[in-house]
């Protein structure tokens, strides 16, 4: 069952674990999985969703306040997780959505199962490895000033902050992010070796988003990333940096909207491919 | 029992401090190779003369860095094993959550023991937090990392019958027998460094030998509280040996109060040089609680290294403090033989006794010439005097 915190904020316990969502709208269900930030500047595009879906966002594991369990170290802990938290909701025609970290997660996921999804939109994800040894894929996220990551990361400078400005909860919750990307995602720096060979098992229809003006991915790697995923289609935001769905949440949200309907219609008309 | 007092440099190499970085960041094509090379033969020299002055001799290691040559403690125990004659050869020590091989780690500690005839004292440690980066290693959960390495090579080191199986949450091994095992049994004296009382009570329950850096009077007495509190709990008894204590300070000496001075003032470099680090490899995640990450994001000196109280309840940040602030801290020892003595016999009297004494008495630019005579007149005009000491703690009285 779910419990409801006076922040909104619910919570499922699923064998043990706590996992925090919030839950808005009506209609299919659409799950959004954060960033390697945390949920931080979501909001807005949430709000756009919640017309059309009944959006549901959990927080992963330590990347709330509170401590998680201490023995989840890697993304598939996160990916069983969040299918587990599908079935717990009974979920079905799940539109499942990821920005960056989250967007790993959500390959990870659909190579496991795709029982319960309708379809795909990774935003700017991260996850595989496409580069060469000596070429990084995705900055180090650790080893630059959050200055400088910012200025990759947004393309708006009006999105960008100090990081002194926010309040001691925001600041804690950041650094607490930070701290649990590390947890997660430190070495194999952001990717897991094994995923782009599974990559083929996604049986849904998938939108892969990347930015035109996002200085945290290799130029190029986005679309490598749709190029692995049998007919996923690739869309580039001129204009966005790292996180389209922060800088441009109801065009993000439109362009969601648009394939899942698309999709639904090329599905009755003729599957590509058959549905588990 | 007298104090054993050590003879410690890092091995810098520094011409090239001026740099903004001098860690992670500062490319090799500064780094002269042979320059290094004399540098390299020229603080091995100074840790024999310590050796034949009478003290036991510490190494440690650090990476990417001008600060420090010693890539590798263990490769120049191996050389110090051979070169010295009698003194204990100290690692602290060798950054085991860095590590991926205990075993290895076990081997290369029972070949340094075996060498130097039984002289190894084996200390590991956590590692600072700029070695994260050049080892890639993983911050979040890095004691558990170490206390898991230390056990297997306890192990490795103290089962005879072997192969053994370890298959631990971080270490897998199938078939563990080391060769050779070490001289001194059932394992050399191990010893681990903190700067924390959570730290410290998990030492004490071990009965591990404790090592601290540059707490000063205050912060070195509340470390060995903490330490007597994990003993104490796990039933060791009451009072706890001073010879579970090692302390770490900077120290110079001169036949003139001035030129001691100049010499401790160089060497306290080691400490200014400490927040010269590219961002953010100073802060790794988790690696300070997340609370102190918040207070140094918030700071007005997001450096600062670490901030002591005199005695008298000044505070002293130790990456900007005044030689005379070092001196009233008690992170440096400096001046005469006479005033040397009583300003080291006044401190570990102070904090309730100490069994070993570790002194950075190379550091920075401080060259051979000086070092040899501080070394010299160290070695015997205060040595003597501490080792005729009669009334010295033994306990700890907790």
């Amino acid at each position: 069952m779910a419990t409801t915190s006076p922040s909104g904020m619910q919570t499922a316990v699923l064998h043990g674990v706590n996992v925090a969502f919030s839950e808005a709208g009506h209609g299919q269900p659409l799950l959004f999985l954060h960033p390697g930030h945390g949920n931080w500047g979501d909001r807005p595009f949430l709000d756009a969703l919640a017309a059309e879906y009944r959006v549901i966002a959990p927080v992963a594991p330590w990347f709330g306040v509170d401590a998680g369990p201490p023995n989840f170290s890697s993304v598939q802990d996160l990916a069983y997780l969040y299918l587990d938290l599908i079935e717990h909701l009974t979920l079905d025609d799940v539109v499942l959505v990821g920005s960056s970290f989250g967007g790993w997660l959500a390959a990870e996921m659909a190579v496991k199962s795709c029982q319960r999804l309708a379809a795909l939109a990774l935003l700017a994800p991260v996850g595989i490895k496409t580069g060469g040894r000596s070429v990084r894929d995705v900055i180090d996220t650790f080893g630059v000033p959050d200055k400088e990551w910012q200025e990759r990361a947004f393309a708006d400078p009006s999105f960008r902050f100090e990081l002194k400005a926010l309040d001691d909860t925001e600041l804690f919750i950041r650094v607490r992010a930070k701290e649990a990307l590390a947890r997660y995602a430190w070495s194999p720096y952001m990717h897991n070796p094994k995923l782009q060979g599974r990559l083929h098992r996604i049986a849904r229809p998938t939108l892969v988003v990347g930015g035109g003006r996002d200085r945290i991915l290799r130029a190029g790697y986005p679309r490598d990333f749709a190029d692995a995923i049998p007919g996923a289609r690739y869309e580039e935001i001129a204009g966005a940096g790292h996180f389209p769905h922060i800088e441009q949440p109801a065009q993000i949200a439109g362009l969601v909207r648009s394939f899942v309907k698309q999709a639904a219609d090329g599905a009755q008309r003729a599957p590509v491919r058959e549905r588990a | 029992m007298t104090m054993r007092v050590y003879h410690f440099s890092e091995q810098p190499y520094p011409e090239v401090w001026t740099q903004p970085s001098l860690r992670i960041t500062i490319p090799n094509s500064l780094c002269r190779p042979e320059e290094a090379h004399k540098l390299y033969h020229r603080y091995i020299d100074e840790w024999k003369l310590a050796d034949e002055l009478g003290f036991d001799i510490m190494v440690n290691e650090h990476h990417s860095t001008a600060t420090c040559l010693t890539a590798s403690a263990n490769l120049i125990l191996a050389i110090l094993a051979r070169e010295t004659k009698k003194a204990r050869m100290l690692v602290l020590g060798v950054p085991l959550s860095n590590r991926t091989d205990p075993v290895r780690i076990a081997e290369e500690m029972s070949m340094i023991d075996v060498i130097s005839g039984g002289r190894l004292e084996m200390g590991f440690v956590k590692g600072v937090p700029y070695e994260i980066g050049p080892a890639n290693s993983n911050p979040t959960r890095m004691m558990e990392r170490l206390w898991e390495a230390h056990d297997l090579i306890i192990q490795a080191m103290t089962t005879h019958d072997g192969p053994f199986n370890f298959e631990g949450e971080f270490f897998h091994h199938r078939t563990v027998n080391i060769w050779p095992r070490p001289m001194q049994q059932p394992h050399p004296p191990v010893w681990i460094t903190t700067a924390s009382a959570g730290n410290a009570r998990e030492i004490g329950g071990r009965g591990i030998v404790m090592g601290s850096f540059m707490g000063g009077f205050g912060e070195t007495k509340k470390l060995h509280q903490a330490y007597a509190e994990g003993w104490q709990k796990a039933g060791r008894g009451g009072d706890v040996p001073v010879d579970r204590f090692g302390y770490l300070a900077m120290c110079a000496v001169a036949d003139n109060e001035a030129d001691a001075r100049r010499r401790a003032d160089l060497i306290a470099d080691y400490l200014r040089t400490n927040g010269q680090v590219a961002d953010p490899f100073n802060k790794p995640p988790t690696y300070f609680p997340t609370e102190a990450m918040i207070r140094s994001i918030r700071s007005p000196n997001p450096r600062a290294f670490r901030t002591l109280l005199t005695p008298k309840g000044k505070p002293v940040e130790l990456s900007t403090a005044t030689l005379d602030e070092f001196i009233e801290c008690g992170v440096v020892f400096a001046g005469t033989p006479d005033q040397v003595y009583d300003q080291i016999t006044h401190f570990t009297d102070s904090i309730g006794g100490l069994g070993h004494l570790l002194l950075m008495q190379q550091g920075g630019h401080l060259n051979a010439e000086d070092t040899r005579d501080s070394l010299t007149l160290f070695g015997t005009k205060v040595l003597p005097r501490l080792n005729a000491r009669t009334d010295s703690k033994l306990l700890f009285a907790a």
